[in-house]
């Protein structure tokens, strides 16, 4: 069930009357509950039976943990909770990847494990699940929060609808305690909530669904491609990858707000970013503060020795790539990421500010970290499978070397290049001057700050470039699969 | 609902404020349309004999992938076929299909009937032959014949390629007594148009999203089988679709063998579905009882897709032949087509009975047209 389709307004209409309806939080949290698995079991209701196992699994191991003042037991129940996640990741999204890398090691020495290789089908939203629960037992056993005694608003946390599937990947600190009171839907709160939502609907079904179109021919044809073809297809993908995602975060704070419900903001900005660690700070936030409180800060951080500092981050960064998906082309990604962080320590932290110490410098700081993650989206993209023998084989490698060598047909300077620079332009340009002003004012709702007319225009131009140029045929989110 | 006491809207200042969005979306839209640089849709006349037809002598687009993905922009000659204006003292061979042979969705150069033409031209004894690309969006057996009719009737043609396809039937003959009823809506239709050009278009954006709304209410995973499309088509779907399309094949085929036209009846059949092989079962029951007409399957093997099994085959197919957003054939799908029925036509003969037939009707080689 996709934000952007019908049958999502259907479910979530008759949700929301029902929501109102009921006074009592916790009836609220039974119908909220119930919605939630009826949501997810629309992908496909097998994975309802994994949900609770895995929800019934940290409910009782944090149980445990809080109970119990032995350190071995507590720490046996940790242990379980995070063992029994990653394994339910593992097997899921990473049994065969493993499977396969390991065949091609084994293959020049006349080996194979390929009778080994199962069918199995990627649960949605496991890696944004298994990520929330594992957080809140770790923070159970850090004593930063106790364990919840009731199972409803348990299972309420771990399955909440509007951000089960991608994420934000909240903790139990700030979304399980809104569940366990009564909420209030203020004005402000739905004013805002549906301009989120509306919002985020505009950049999926017209930023990233068209610039979907012109990623997917390049990505698709990379050994012909010119190179600024190659070029103008991976900024289509930068917007499209940034559109979908946001759009989804922000569909899922909107929906979140009309409930009375506050989900953390996901992304701030991101191609804002003057370094790597700025950009950090505003891709993925969820995501990259769990990474940080879970990885990086028990690995050690940065308070060892520099080189436990750039093993960390390369660590930290190239698991964060791993989860995205099974697949090299996300380690090289991550492990790009991480080098970039390294690198901006090697030069030194000084470096980086004075960079932002005056408009030009943080223009021209904005304008080259883009080509930084420009490089890092085209690694990212690059997810070509070829056939092998019957099998689907990872072609990664040779695609992104065909997208950098891209210039051998030709450097592209041509009229095609130019209609395509336009198409990029044309939608990319009404989303970037919204998010100037929201950059320059610092308010994420700026546009609702208009006066009465100019708010209205504005929504208008939203409503008009849906209907004109929005994708109605429901594509998925990207970050589903993952 | 005391929670609700903080939501309570000022009702008026909201209401006032939607019906202002509202107003300046429509101004903004028709704005927009009425621009003279930016492409228009294209326009249909009233036809009651074929429930409206393209309007000839334009420039525009259509809507693709449920009214969200325009199509590249269309050329329909004067007669309002695709392409050029067509020569009709010169050899032809007219195409007859429906929104797939029309080459929605790629360019004129790159549909299928011009990539045949430059290949037959490339034929010194055939430099002169044009491929007429007659097909239009919604045609089916019934519409095909009708155009037949008249075409005939009024120009020379030295063959016929028909379009056959399961998903034609849905493409239904247009009832006597309702084409009266036809030809006043779709001049009501024209009326709004010249007032309102963003009103329609809203029109038919809401109808097209109707069915998808429709679906949403009833929860589908629960439902057994997920509905069967066009790739479960059993084979009597197939049956049931020849039985209604019979009249008209052999209509056409009468109309055909009367002039002495070749006709080719091509099975557009990617997918190699069961319903299919009913078509074709028939079309061969036609082709034996008539001279001269021909019937040749294009399936999975003429796009290279034979040793892709069945259950991979619809995703490659939309990656590999499709515009992805919309089940219509691409430029590549285009080219095969145009290959594969030059080689059968090359294979049967045919392109020298067409070469004999223009030198007999006409008395002239098919020499290039002088130019102008």
């Amino acid at each position: 069930m996709l934000f952007n389709s019908w049958t999502f307004v259907v479910f979530f209409a008759i949700v929301y009357v029902c929501y109102l309806a009921f006074r009592d939080f916790r009836w609220q949290n039974v119908l909220l509950l119930v919605a939630s698995y009826y949501f997810y079991a629309a992908w496909d209701p097998r994975f309802l039976l994994l949900l609770l196992s895995s929800t019934v699994l940290d409910y009782v191991c944090a149980l445990q943990i809080d109970r119990s003042e032995n350190t071995r037991i507590r720490r046996t129940y940790l242990v379980a909770s995070v063992v029994g996640n990653l394994s339910l990741l593992g097997f899921f999204k990473y049994y065969n990847f493993f499977l396969d890398s390991l065949d091609a090691l084994l293959t020049p020495a006349g080996l194979s494990v390929r009778a080994l290789h199962l069918d199995i089908v990627l649960p949605v939203g496991i890696s944004f699940y298994t990520f929330q629960e594992m957080s809140y037992t770790i923070d159970v056993y850090r004593r930063e929060m106790p364990a919840v005694r009731s199972f409803r608003d348990f299972a309420l946390f771990v399955a909440f609808f509007p951000h089960m599937v991608a994420g934000p990947i909240m903790r139990a600190s700030k979304l399980l305690v809104q569940f366990m009171g009564p909420r209030t839907i203020t004005r402000d709160g739905v004013i805002t909530g549906c301009w989120l939502i509306l919002w985020g609907l505009w950049k999926k079904v017209v930023i990233a669904d068209n610039m979907a179109m012109i990623a997917d021919d390049v990505f698709g044809a990379s050994a012909s491609v010119s190179w600024m073809h190659a070029y103008l297809g991976v900024i289509a993908f930068a917007f499209q990858i940034y559109a979908d995602f946001s759009a989804y975060s922000d569909i899922a704070r909107g929906v979140s707000r009309l409930l009375g419900i506050e989900l953390m903001q996901n992304f701030d900005l991101p191609y804002f970013a003057t370094s790597p660690s700025d950009f950090w700070r505003r891709w993925h936030i969820s995501l990259s503060t769990w990474l940080r409180d879970y990885l990086y800060v028990p690995l050690g951080g940065n308070r060892g020795t520099r080189l436990q500092t750039y093993r960390n981050l390369m660590v930290t960064m190239l698991l964060g790539g791993i989860w995205h998906g099974a697949a090299w082309n996300y380690a090289w990604w991550g492990g790009y990421h991480g080098l970039l962080l390294v690198g901006q320590r090697l030069g030194g932290e000084s470096w980086a500010a004075a960079l932002t110490q005056t408009r030009w410098r943080r223009i021209v700081a904005i304008a080259v970290m883009f080509q930084f993650t420009l490089f890092g989206w085209l690694l990212f993209r690059c997810t070509r499978q070829t056939r092998i023998d019957g099998r689907l084989q990872d072609d990664s490698l040779r695609q992104i070397l065909e997208m950098l060598s891209a210039f051998r047909n030709g450097w592209g300077f041509d009229a095609t290049s130019l209609h395509v620079f336009a198409v990029i332009a044309a939608f990319a340009l009404p989303l970037l001057l919204v998010q100037v002003f929201q950059y320059r004012t610092g308010n994420p709702f700026v546009v609702l700050t208009l006066p009465r007319f100019a708010r209205a225009a504005a929504v208008a131009l939203l409503l008009f470039s849906w209907l004109m140029w929005g994708v109605q045929s429901g594509n998925a989110f990207i970050y589903f699969q993952f | 609902m005391t929670f609700l006491r903080g939501v309570r809207p000022r009702h008026r200042s909201i209401v006032s404020q939607f019906v202002l969005v509202g107003v300046l979306t429509l101004l903004i839209g028709e704005a927009y349309m009425r621009m003279p640089f930016v492409l228009p849709p294209l326009e249909y006349r009233a036809d009651g004999e074929l429930g409206g037809r393209l309007a000839g002598n334009q420039v525009g687009y259509l809507w693709l992938g449920n009214m969200s993905l325009k199509s590249r922009p269309i050329t329909l000659n004067p007669d309002g076929h695709r392409g050029e204006a067509t020569d009709w003292s010169h050899p032809v061979v007219l195409a007859l299909g429906d929104s797939e042979w029309f080459g929605a969705g790629v360019d004129d150069s790159d549909v299928w009937t011009a990539v045949l033409e430059r290949a037959l031209r490339s034929d010194p004894r055939l430099s002169g032959l044009s491929v007429v690309n007659a097909s239009h969006p919604g045609h089916g057996p019934y519409h095909e014949y009708v155009v037949a009719r008249r075409l005939l009737a009024a120009h020379d043609v030295e063959a016929l390629l028909v379009r056959v396809a399961i998903g034609q039937r849905y493409f239904k003959p247009v009832p006597v007594e309702q084409q009266a009823q036809l030809v006043r809506a779709a001049e009501r239709r024209a009326i709004v148009r010249r007032v309102t050009k963003f009103g329609p278009f809203l029109y038919n954006k809401v109808e097209a999203q109707l069915p998808s709304i429709r679906a949403a209410m009833r929860p589908h995973f629960l439902a057994a089988g997920g509905g069967a499309g066009d790739g479960a088509a059993p084979v009597d779907v197939g049956r049931a679709m020849a039985r209604e399309a019979r009249t008209w094949w052999d209509q056409l085929a009468d109309l055909a063998t009367a002039r002495q036209i070749p006709v080719v009846f091509v099975v557009h059949d990617i997918e190699d579905r069961p319903s299919a092989r009913a078509l074709e079962e028939t079309l061969r029951a036609v082709a034996s009882s008539h001279r001269g007409v021909y019937v040749v399957r294009l399936g999975p093997e003429a796009f290279g897709l034979e040793r892709i099994g069945p259950a991979e085959r619809p995703r490659v197919i939309r990656e590999r032949l499709t515009l992805g957003r919309d089940p219509h054939a691409n430029v590549e799908q285009h080219r095969l087509i145009a290959s594969e029925i030059l080689r059968y036509l090359r294979q049967t003969e045919l392109t020298e009975a067409i070469e004999r037939h223009a030198r007999a009707r006409r008395g002239a080689p098919l020499a290039a047209a002088p130019p102008q």
